[in-house]
């Protein structure tokens, strides 16, 4: 192994030193003070709590996922939104050309007023 | 409580992250005391900003714990170092920039050391020599001569390539070299 130039130039006591002050800093690792000790668990038990907390998030919103993939997912939302949207255009505009469909069984938007009872008369005789 | 015998860093970090609160514990007794003493040298002797720094430094690593890789290449005790040497660099930056006359002045040993007598000679003037070098090579030559890094561990932790990792270290050394050559009598008694 080749010699270190620093100790052919007669550094090596120089090196020496430095290399025991290394060793003496290497060793120099004093306990934690209590004060310190305790803002890093406080701060650990903060985040921890955070942790606690998304889980809990994550475990209600997978019983969400499971319970609404159990009803039929977006499919079914889809359909049931559908059938919404169009029942509530039929009832807004009601289209003439449904009459021909109610009075093919027997009923009309003028028929249907005809048939109810008369409310009138009965809260009249209460 | 978790047998520190038993449990890995790492293993110790999980379990924290599954809500064992003993871990913390443990961890913080393995990691923060030599977090303090590299992050005091790195701070010229500051022992208050270095505690700073180490809970600062602790606190990222909690909100690590859930994405910690066990397998990957990094170890706790690396990553706390990492950042808290990059926290460390930070402040110093941002204190020369407030305050230009109070920092330089290198032949001044650093008060951190001066407050060290009941430390070694050899202990205080190596801290003091630390403090004259510039801040990337302070990182450098502490994490490769104190806190026994590799030389790739110090590259990839300080976000340069292996051979300017070795030219830091190799300057800084030179430069400490030279720092105790006037002291050499007396501490060679030491």
């Amino acid at each position: 192994m080749a010699k270190d130039p620093m100790k052919r130039r007669g550094a090596g006591h120089e090196e020496d030193i430095l290399g025991d002050a290394f060793n003496a800093a290497q060793q120099d690792v004093r306990p934690l003070s209590a004060d310190l000790e305790a803002r890093i668990l406080m701060q650990a038990a903060q985040v921890q709590a955070g942790f606690a907390r998304e889980r809990e998030a994550n475990g209600l919103f997978a019983r969400l996922q499971r319970a609404w993939g159990e009803l039929g997912g977006w499919p079914v939302a889809a359909g049931l939104a559908t059938a919404t949207v169009a029942g509530l255009w039929l009832g807004v505009v009601s289209p003439p050309a449904l009459d021909a469909v109610w009075s093919g069984v027997g009923l009309t938007s003028a028929s249907l007023d005809g048939d109810f009872p008369d409310y009138e008369a009965f809260f009249e005789e209460i | 409580m978790p047998d520190p015998e038993v449990f890995s860093d790492d293993a110790l970090l999980l379990r924290f992250a599954r809500g064992d609160g003993q871990a913390a514990a443990l961890l913080t007794q393995r990691l923060a005391p030599r977090c303090v003493a590299f992050a005091t040298r790195m701070l010229n002797g500051d022992r208050a900003e270095a505690e700073d720094v180490t809970q600062e430094a602790m606190l990222r690593l909690w909100r690590q714990a859930p994405k910690w890789d066990a397998h990957g290449s990094a170890r706790p005790g690396t990553w706390l170092l990492k950042v808290a040497g990059n926290l460390c660099i930070d402040r110093l930056r941002r204190a020369r920039t407030l305050n230009i006359e109070a920092i330089a002045a290198p032949a001044d040993p650093a008060p951190g050391a001066l407050a060290k007598l009941e430390a070694s000679e050899r202990l205080v003037a190596l801290d003091a020599a630390l403090a004259t070098l510039p801040d990337r090579q302070r990182q450098a030559v502490v994490l490769r001569h104190i806190e026994g890094w590799s030389n790739p561990d110090i590259a990839t932790a300080m976000e340069i390539s292996v051979e300017a990792a070795e030219s830091l270290i190799g300057r800084g050394k030179r430069a400490l070299t030279q720092a105790l050559a006037p002291r050499r009598e007396e501490l060679s008694d030491g």
